[in-house]
């Protein structure tokens, strides 16, 4: 297999950002606060990670609320310590103890010498095994060698070492299930550094290596059969890494089909980089902020699926029936949490993927709620829809005003009685003045159409005259050019 | 065809029976030597006047000679007005048309004549009838029609260019009347401005649109100027500019994009306070194209394009609300003046079926009035006729068109061209013959039926 040039290219990203993982968390300036009117249970909803995901959503945590940072700090260590990243280490301990207010913690120099002793000999390990393989030119010792040096990367969080590695492995890859085993890998590092617009190159090269296997089954029936479990948990990973991706574009309406169509099994995917109820947040999240209620409906509720998601996070099985219900104050109030704003959901904020588009989904969520409600009526009362949604009247009223500019209400607005009216219009009269509309246009562009010839046919077509330089321009307007001012 | 070389000669041939083709083309050969125009000018013997001696309408060619050379020949002498007037009421189209060239020199010498009296408008009359006449059919292009316009221009007649602009422009040639592409742009450009300057925005917008889309391979300094005006007559009809449309050749579009009106045509219709700070910053630029007015009056239309966003969203909204709408900051907004303007302004938009409206006046507090938006009433009955009237018009094009299909059709140039196309499929016949011999005559036969078929579908 010859190695495309484009495959060895790095990411940007990834080039940019070689230092600590840590740094490489886009940190958006905000703070969350947790109290009983935000309950967060830290310590059960890290417990369900592992891994590095685990550290680092900690970490994002301990950044965004005070409250809880010591606290989260202190479990992002408990976690380093047990992992060969020093680097990180160094940093989050640093950041604990710059905390106002903290107990100084000791910096564990027995575990940060040893470790990089570790770290040392492990890569000179792997360096020399790959000069041998490489010297010997065994394909798959090589391709193997890489996978190590790359996975031996991660594990310290040097991310663009890691990537590098594994794309280099791509030239070794002698058959299908190597191109998935590498892009799997691949898609893991991308995904923790939230890269998410380089997931798509190779989502697709995997599932056309996960297709070209195919054919395999009936020759060789065993590991990437189609209908294998192994097959099954291979798409499911690539349709989460896929729907990651249209959620990191905002695209929230195909994020919403992705996840959606989730197969149950995540493979060891499964509390490394994701867990279940994640999974059943960020789809109902998107597909209510992105889809009709009757789609919602098929697709949500009555899918097999993601039914088992759903019954992770048994709040998010609220939250779809009362939206289902039109109890519009109930769902943004399990939104937020039992709190009067919208932006405020701890649960929310805090998830590493889901932060950046907490407020525009809410927003988009909020909306098709408003529509929804206004939908069966002529008129109604402003003060009545504020009530329905738990909003203040002047925040509802500066709502339904840009609503209608956007042209996804149409009605108009009594502010003398605050009312809501919905516009009434008659299709015929429209329709007549359409048409008129049309007729007149047609005639004048056909009569333009015909002087346009004429002009052509007699020939009296711009031209730069002859013997001058290119465009014409030279050209002055004698004949008197009035100003206008004196013609107030 | 003789050779003139005397004053007498002209009147002379003018008075035979020579046909007026010979004429002419005696008296162009006269005037392409260099003693032809004095000539021409100069008085007979004794300073008799050679008109004299020509009737105006059968020996038109001669006076037209004759009048041009001496209207525009310095020190010539001068020729009463009344006789200008009474030749343009006068002449004989047909012969006039024999020198076209000479029918435009003679318009601009009467436009000069009418300069030197300090009394422009003299020339619209003359040259008015000189055009109608002229012209083979109403909306036929002459160079008289540019003239006419930059006369009414230029003497702030606008009315008088009225009968002429709104006649659309169907027909061109240029045998008879010399135009070339500036005399086009000049016309629409002109037509514009006299649109404009009567308020008549729309007509405006579509002479300027016209000047901007003439064909060409590039762009012109006349559209450019045509292109700032067409931007700020767009704003002050719709609130906002439109794009291009599709057949502005792409050199033009590409000139016409880098133009600080742009800043302008975004903000519109922002509040008149910040319209009017773009105006300030780049005064000299405006003034330098003459389009300061144009612009104020933009501005002073801004707020009624804000009032119309209103409509679309409130049914009902009180006049202080309106007054912050198109104020700029709220503190101006609530001053007694304010109110007034404001007030004023949803008057005159009601007045001119602009905006559908009430307003329920409360005298102790102005600011407090209401204004309920209605929507526009619809039409009482649909009525036919004007729906007949358009299907009318387009029907009248689609025949125009059709007409101007055939011509091409029996065209020359074309005709070649097709005959040339099936030459060329003959001969490809012939080598596919040449090469399939194996296969024997029948494969020739085929393939000609085939082509033949297709030939015959082409021609239907």
């Amino acid at each position: 297999m010859t190695s495309t040039p484009e495959d060895i290219e790095l990411p940007e990203a990834a080039q940019t950002t070689a230092g600590p993982s840590v740094a490489a968390l886009k940190v958006t300036a905000g703070q969350v606060v947790v109290d009983e009117n935000h309950p967060f249970d830290l310590d059960a909803y890290l417990s369900s990670y592992s891994g590095r995901t685990a550290y680092m959503r900690a970490v994002f945590i301990a950044q965004r609320c005070p409250s809880l940072a010591p606290q989260a700090y202190q479990t992002a260590l408990a976690h380093l310590v047990q992992g060969a990243d020093v680097q990180s280490y160094v940093t989050i301990l640093s950041a604990y103890n710059s905390l106002p207010g903290a107990t100084q913690a000791p910096q564990d120099q027995e575990y940060v010498d040893r470790t990089i002793a570790n770290n040392t000999k492990e890569k000179d390990r792997l360096e020399v095994d790959l000069k041998t393989y490489a010297a010997n030119m065994i394909k798959e010792s090589v391709r193997l060698s890489h996978r190590e040096l790359g996975r031996y990367y991660y594990s310290t969080g040097d991310y663009a070492a890691a990537l590098r590695n594994h794309m280099k492995s791509r030239e070794f890859c002698t058959n299908a299930s190597h191109v998935i085993e590498m892009c799997i890998s691949v898609l893991e590092i991308l995904l923790e550094q939230q890269n998410y617009a380089h997931l798509s190159t190779y989502i697709y090269k995997a599932e056309t290596a996960l297709d070209a296997s195919q054919p395999a089954k009936t020759s060789k029936p065993g590991s990437t059969g189609a209908g294998s479990p192994e097959r099954l948990k291979i798409q499911a990973k690539l349709e989460f890494a896929s729907a990651m991706a249209e959620m990191g574009a905002g695209r929230y309406d195909k994020a919403a089909y992705a996840f959606l169509k989730m197969k149950n099994d995540l493979g060891d995917w499964n509390g490394k980089v994701v867990t279940p109820s994640d999974i059943a947040i960020y789809g109902t999240l998107c597909a209510l902020a992105s889809l009709s209620r009757s789609a919602i409906k098929a697709a949500v509720l009555e899918s097999e699926t993601f039914g088992y998601y759903l019954e992770q996070e048994p709040y998010i099985r609220d939250i779809l029936d009362a939206y289902m219900g039109s109890k519009f104050k109930d769902v943004l109030l399990l939104m937020e949490r039992y709190s009067a704003s919208l932006f405020h959901c701890a649960r929310h904020l805090l998830d590493i993927h889901l932060a950046h588009h907490v407020p525009t989904l809410a927003q988009q969520i909020r909306n098709r709620a408003l529509v929804l409600y206004f939908q069966p009526f002529a008129t109604v009362h402003l003060e009545r829809m504020a009530a329905a949604f738990g909003m203040e009247l002047t925040d509802m009223e500066a709502n339904i005003v840009k609503l209608i500019e956007e042209g996804l209400i149409k009605a108009r607005i009594d502010s003398q009685n605050k009312i809501l009216k919905a516009k009434d219009h008659d299709p015929r009269v429209e329709l007549y003045n359409r048409a008129v509309a049309a007729g007149l246009e047609t005639e004048a562009s056909t009569r333009k159409l015909l002087w346009r010839m004429k002009l052509l046919q007699a020939d009296i077509v711009i031209r730069a005259p002859k013997g001058q330089r290119g465009d014409g321009r030279q050209d002055s307007l004698q004949s008197g050019l009035i100003g206008w001012d004196d013609l107030q | 065809m003789s050779t003139l070389s005397s004053l007498n000669d002209v009147v002379t041939i003018s008075h035979s029976n020579v046909p007026p083709p010979n004429i002419a083309n005696a008296l162009k050969s006269l005037v392409k030597r260099e003693v032809g125009d004095p000539l021409l000018a100069s008085l007979g013997p004794e300073n008799s006047d050679p008109l004299a001696h020509l009737h105006q309408t059968a020996h038109t060619l001669a006076v037209l000679y004759i009048l041009s050379a001496r209207l525009n020949t310095q020190g010539a002498a001068p020729v009463p007005f009344e006789y200008i007037d009474s030749f343009c009421a006068n002449f004989d189209p047909d012969q006039a048309r024999l020198a076209p060239e000479r029918v435009t020199w003679l318009a601009k010498g009467i436009e000069d004549l009418a300069d030197r009296n300090q009394n422009p408008r003299l020339a619209i009359g003359p040259i008015r009838n000189l055009m109608s006449r002229y012209a083979p059919s109403k909306g036929f292009f002459t160079s008289l029609h540019v003239i006419l316009l930059r006369i009414c221009v230029k003497s702030e007649c606008w009315n008088h260019a009225l009968p002429i602009l709104d006649v659309p422009l169907s027909d061109v040639d240029k045998v008879i009347s010399d135009v070339n592409y500036l005399d086009n742009l000049t016309y629409y450009y002109l037509g514009g401005v006299i649109y404009a300057v009567l308020k008549r925005w729309k007509q405006a917008e579509e002479f300027f649109e016209m000047c901007v889309a003439a064909p060409g391979n590039i762009a012109s300094a006349v559209q450019l100027e045509a292109f700032k005006k067409l931007t700020l007559v767009q704003l002050i009809s719709y609130g906002k500019t439109r794009p291009l449309p599709k057949y502005v050749t792409f050199t033009t579009s590409r000139v016409l994009k880098q133009q600080p009106y742009q800043t302008f045509a975004k903000n519109y219709p922002n509040s008149s306070v910040a319209l009017g700070q773009i105006l300030e910053k780049d005064l000299a630029h405006f003034t330098a194209d003459g389009n300061v007015g144009l612009m104020k009056q933009a501005i002073r239309h801004a707020p009624r394009w804000i009032v119309r966003r209103l409509t679309d969203t409130y049914v009902t909204l009180s006049v202080a609300e309106i007054s912050k709408a198109i104020a700029s900051d709220v503190a101006a907004a609530s001053t007694p003046e304010a109110i007034q303007e404001a007030t004023l302004l949803i008057l005159s938009m009601i007045e001119q079926n602009e905006i559908y409206a009430t307003l329920t006046p409360t005298p102790d507090n102005p600011a407090a009035a209401i204004v309920t938006f209605r929507d526009p009433p619809p039409p009482k009955y649909f009525d036919p006729a004007v729906l007949e009237k358009i299907v009318r018009d387009a029907q009248g094009n689609n025949t125009q068109l059709g007409l101007l299909d055939r011509d091409v059709g029996k065209s020359r140039a074309y005709l070649n061209k097709v005959n040339l196309a099936s030459k060329a499929r003959m001969v490809l016949l012939g080598q596919w013959a040449v090469k399939d011999k194996e296969g024997g005559a029948m494969a020739f036969d085929d393939m000609a039926e085939l082509e033949m078929e297709r030939l015959r579908g082409d021609w239907d």
